[in-house]
């Protein structure tokens, strides 16, 4: 097992002079391999919110390493031979509350959540308002901090406010957690072919700019977990904070992206496919969500030659799909062109159909160009890939796809 | 094929949603003042359209009299939105259209993008009407209020003269602040263009540091700028009684 | 362990058999199944494992004893030893009842205070009848207890550990319920271990979180049994002790009893403070007796009105200054009936409880338009005697009412005389 993190301040941070809010991190090992990640609230109640992933992040880490320990020192492991479960408060049922498994992750978030509430009021209290905050701090909520500092009984979850994702893994289970927004998304290879999708099932409150978070006041219902101990492990899973997921979507773009990170990395070794990720991460930021961003990702790389050639294949049945999408839109549209006849026999309403008919047409065309040049350069990407690993072997003649253009298509039919 | 595939990420998309009464007291000015400012207006969101790194503003025009209609089945891009002039007609039926608006307003079978797509913001939906409803608007409002989409969108409403009926745009967009009265011809376009462009400019930006919503972004700006628009009425500042003049521009 | 088939037969001690219709659930230590003895459909608990002579026999004596009272689903049959293991049968749980456990996981709600009320009231009863009968809890945990959400009635069921005082029947229950002396070893399950674990309850009844776990305990991310020696056994901390605020409710876990620890009266959280202190923690002669908590149930029912502007229940702590902590109104008590030194408030609507059967005896009703607005009703079989301040003696039958008039002295039940000022 190997991991491989980073994160980095958003565009809007930049222009904005507030500090980076997502904080990551990851790290394997042949006992345990785990991936966090946590992403500080942006709005300017919010203001130390960096402080405050950063340090769930760290208390994540030894609470998770404390709990594998204890169970590892039980008689019989609460995961043991446990099917793929998944939870959430609004769907459970009473078995899968009632069970061991249930109770002693509960109890993990408990005590993450007490941990954090102990070490956020510490860091208010020896942190006094710095230079920064006193000039880019609303007046309000300056004020409202300042008071809780002279009141013992109060607390502080809203000015150190984020969200939370965790990945565990062990030789014998893994598990994953989640309060608030960000994905998870786990890679499984099934007879060679490569599955991707999101595990931990999904809060609908946590919607374009609304999350849950640790500093709700009912965090600890909050919180929905996935875990599994049957024996089947996935080949990766990548955490991604919101600012992936506003940049690519939840779905196949996104899977696509961490498929070109696994490639990255199969093809120059973890330390530069890491370089490749920070040299990214602000680039991406900057043309799409604008957020921070962070990744988070543990992975299997006993094979990564072979999965390289899987992910390949992936993209290709991705790009395959689009192809034929647009076939199905030209086809339609072609229909639809030839309903309206001549021209001259329109009114004004139906012309302009026809304009956009014909305008969406020679989108299409353009689209199918783009995706073939994307199919030609994954060949051309795997070819070098062999090459690489083995200079002597003969490479396969490749079928040349003469198809370039959609004419080419409709001229075949 | 880098990690960085700049083609692989599209904009972010936003829509912009024209929801327009075409009820038989539309007829004459009013109608054709609507048609004229959006028509004018579209071009400028456009721009703003192609200016904006952030995102691409669509457009959806949805018309309700006695029936329902979009002006075209998908959201098309700003810039090369064609208008076709919308002719009035007919009853009012909102609840109708509230019902359209919910089931546009949803990934499969609506407007909104798949999750194979982009990212997206949240919409922005401006309601044009004078009269009241005459059917079942507040069935077809609650329906639409389950809608998430709806709920985190930007909603405005304006409403064409004295006989309009604020309440029921007062429901459509949550507060009075978000109903801006016109009583003139004038007013009626300037505050469409003025409130179509406001909700693309903040509508499509990224989530800023502020705590302020988008919705409540957009009712201030809109408000204060309302303010220098003469025939405009809003909830904090009601006009002088019988301002009321179409009949004198027809 | 060898599971039963549907319509197999099982033999009784007492010569009748009990035919298998289909299972009804499982716990951990057996199975429960829908049976049919001599007509009659009832519940088998059949174990998983042998549990040796010494159990056998203790359900032996439970069954000829007999229930302390009828809220106990009590064994009465036991089966022959039979395929390596055995049983006993006991009535079938009626519908509608919720295991306790789920009233914590707010998966089950209270209709009501009153109904939490009564819930506390028909718990204390059901100790003090086992108490009564020379017996005690060994395994307390929130299994044994199925409770009505309407009205509170209470049912106590898994009673298969329940043994004579001071012995033990080899079950260790859960650390969470039992008297920290017993969790360190130090002594056997008691009427005063029991005494404990009552106060657990009625803590968890009335916040939905453990009295001694707060942010001390949890700075533990894994229960071990070390850490549970410790926070239960040798040095339990109150989440709201006076002295010692190290254990403290955590923000954004304890949520229910942050909220209402200051919203139920004073007297509930000074109880609680006390009974769980140091002091009564470590001395098992301390703890409150069964009957001294009904005392303070009785207190906290006799204050519960129904707020005449919102028409919810509002706890009224402070009867000159009536505040509602629903709707936050002030209002107006309608009366008070002073029974010894109790004072019950009264606002129409309101159902008053004169003795602690869980069975309520007066309703306050609205009559408008009439000379005397409010009226208290009858709801008893009973008739009551009333003397009015000159002298005059009038009966009030089941369902007829009586006005809220000072100076109206009335005799409720036998013993039992109010006034009200």
């Amino acid at each position: 097992m190997n991991s491989i993190y980073s994160y980095c301040k958003g565009e809007s941070h930049i222009l904005s002079e507030k500090p980076c809010q997502d904080y990551a991190y990851a790290a394997s090992s042949d006992t345990l391999s785990m991936a966090i990640v946590s992403d500080g609230h942006g709005g300017e109640r919010y203001f130390r919110s960096d402080h405050g992933s950063h340090l769930l992040v760290d208390i994540t880490k030894e609470s998770v390493r404390s709990f594998v320990e204890t169970i590892a020192e039980q008689k019989e492991c609460i995961f043991e031979e446990q099917p793929f479960t998944q939870y959430i408060k609004k769907t459970a049922t009473d078995s899968q509350v009632n069970s061991k498994a249930h109770k002693m992750l509960m109890w993990l978030f408990s005590s993450i959540i007490s941990q954090w509430n102990v070490a956020i009021a510490k860091h208010a209290i020896e942190n006094d308002l710095t230079e920064w905050e006193l000039t880019h701090v609303e007046e309000k909520y300056r004020d409202e901090f300042l008071n809780k500092r002279n009141d013992p009984e109060a607390t502080f979850e809203k000015t150190y406010g984020c969200t939370l994702m965790a990945y565990v893994q062990t030789p014998t289970y893994w598990f994953a957690f989640q309060i608030g927004d960000g994905k998870l998304v786990r890679m499984n290879i099934i007879n060679e072919v490569l599955h991707c999708d999101q595990p931990v099932p999904w809060d609908s409150r946590c919607f374009l700019n609304k999350t849950t978070s640790i500093c709700d006041s009912n965090a600890l219902e909050e919180f929905r977990y996935c875990y599994q101990g049957d024996g089947i492990f996935p080949t990766a899973i990548f955490l991604g904070s919101d600012g992936l997921d506003d940049s690519y979507g939840d779905g196949e773009q996104l899977y696509n992206f961490y498929a070109n990170l696994f490639k990255q990395i199969a093809k120059s070794g973890k330390e530069e496919a890491y370089n490749v990720l920070k040299r990214s991460l602000p680039k991406i930021s900057k043309i799409a969500s604008k957020d921070d961003m962070s990744v988070a990702c543990v992975y299997d790389d006993s094979n990564l030659e072979h999965d390289f050639h899987t992910m390949c294949n992936y993209q290709r049945d991705l790009l395959q799909k689009e192809r034929e999408k647009l076939l199905d839109v030209n086809s339609i549209l072609g229909q639809k062109i030839d309903s309206y006849g001549s021209e001259s026999t329109l009114d004004e309403s139906a012309k302009i159909n026809l304009l956009y008919a014909r305008k969406d047409q020679e989108k299409v065309d353009k689209k199918w160009e783009k995706v073939y040049k994307k199919l030609k350069e994954l060949d051309k990407e795997e070819d070098r890939f062999d090459k690489k690993l083995h200079p002597q072997k003969i490479t396969k003649q490749v079928k040349k796809d003469k198809t370039k253009t959609l004419s080419d298509i409709l001229k075949k039919k | 094929m880098g990690l960085l595939d700049n083609e692989s990420i599209p904009r972010r998309k936003m829509i912009l949603f024209f929801v327009i009464d075409t009820s038989g007291s539309m007829v004459g000015s009013k109608i054709g003042s609507v048609n004229d400012a959006i028509e004018n207006v579209l071009p400028m969101i456009g721009e703003i359209s192609d200016e904006n790194p952030d995102a691409e503003i669509n457009v959806a025009a949805l018309e309700f009299s006695t029936e329902t209609r979009w002006l075209y089945d998908e959201p098309k891009g700003a810039k090369d939105f064609i208008w076709q002039k919308v002719e009035a007609d007919g009853l009012t039926s909102l609840g109708e259209a509230c019902e359209e608006l919910n089931k546009k307003l949803s990934r499969s079978g609506g407007f909104m993008p798949t999750s194979s797509g982009s990212g997206y913001f949240a919409p922005a939906i401006i309601l044009l009407s004078d009269g009241g409803p005459t059917d079942n608007f507040e069935g077809g409002l609650k329906v639409l209020q389950g809608n998430s989409w709806y709920k985190s969108a930007i909603k405005i409403a304006i409403a064409i003269g004295d006989d309009a009926d604020k309440d029921v745009l007062k429901q459509f967009t949550g507060s009075s602040e978000a109903v801006i009265t016109v009583h003139n011809i004038d007013a009626l376009k300037k505050m469409i263009r003025i409130i179509a462009i406001t909700s693309s400019q903040i509508g499509s930006k990224s989530t800023s540091a502020t705590d302020a919503t988008k919705q409540e972004q957009v009712i201030d700006k809109v408000n204060e700028a309302a303010a220098d628009v003469a025939g405009a009425e809003t909830a904090a500042a009601p006009a002088p009684a019988g301002t009321d003049s179409y009949d004198e521009w027809d | 362990m060898i599971e039963l088939k549907i319509g197999e037969s099982v033999s009784l001690t007492n010569g009748a058999q009990a035919k298998i219709i289909k299972e009804l659930g499982r716990g951990g230590q057996g199975i429960v199944y829908l049976v049919e003895v001599n007509g009659q459909n009832m519940a088998l608990k059949w174990y998983f494992n042998n549990m040796g002579d010494w159990f056998y026999r203790n359900l032996e004596d439970n069954v000829t004893k007999g229930a302390p009272s009828e809220a106990f689903l009590w064994p009465e049959y036991l089966t022959t030893k039979q395929k390596g293991t055995y049983g006993y049968i006991m009535k079938l749980r009626p519908q509608g009842y919720h295991e306790f456990g789920q009233y914590l996981l707010a998966r089950a709600k209270f209709k009501s205070f009153e109904a939490m009320v009564n819930a506390a009231m028909k718990i204390c009863e059901g100790f003090k009848a086992l108490h009564l009968s020379g017996l005690s809890y060994q395994d307390l945990n929130d299994g044994n207890f199925f409770i009505h959400p309407d009205t509170g009635d209470v049912l106590i069921c898994d009673n298969d550990n329940v043994a004579p005082e001071g012995v033990s029947s080899g079950i260790l229950g859960k650390a969470r319920y039992m008297a920290p002396e017993v969790v360190t070893g130090k002594a056997m399950p008691s009427k005063q271990t029991d005494r404990y674990s009552l106060s657990v309850v009625l803590f968890l009844l009335f916040y939905a979180n453990h009295p001694l776990e707060g942010a001390r305990v949890l700075a533990c991310p894994c229960m071990t049994e070390k850490y549970e020696k410790q926070f239960y056994g040798s040095e339990p901390i109150f989440i709201y002790d006076k002295v010692n605020d190290k254990n403290r409710p955590v923000r954004g876990v304890h949520n229910n009893v942050l909220r209402r620890w200051n919203a139920f009266p004073a007297i509930l959280r000074e109880t609680f403070t006390q009974e769980f202190s140091s002091k009564c923690l470590s001395d098992p002669n301390k703890r409150k007796l069964e009957r001294q908590w009904q005392n303070v149930i009785q207190q906290i029912r006799d204050m519960l009105v129904v707020c005449p502007e919102c028409k919810d229940e509002t706890f009224v702590e402070d009867a000159n200054t009536p505040k509602c902590m629903c709707c936050g109104k002030p209002f107006n008590i309608a009366g008070t009936l002073q029974i010894n030194d109790r004072k019950v408030l009264l606002t129409p609507n309101t159902k008053v409880y004169v003795d602690m059967d869980n069975k309520p005896d007066i309703q306050v009703i609205n009559v408008p338009g009439d000379r005397y607005p409010i009226q208290l009703r009858n709801i008893t079989t009973n008739n009551w005697v009333v003397e009015t301040p000159s002298g005059k003696i009038r009966s009030v039958e089941p369902n007829m009412s009586m006005p809220v008039k000072a100076g109206l002295k009335v005799n409720l039940t036998g013993a039992i005389k109010g006034v009200i000022i």
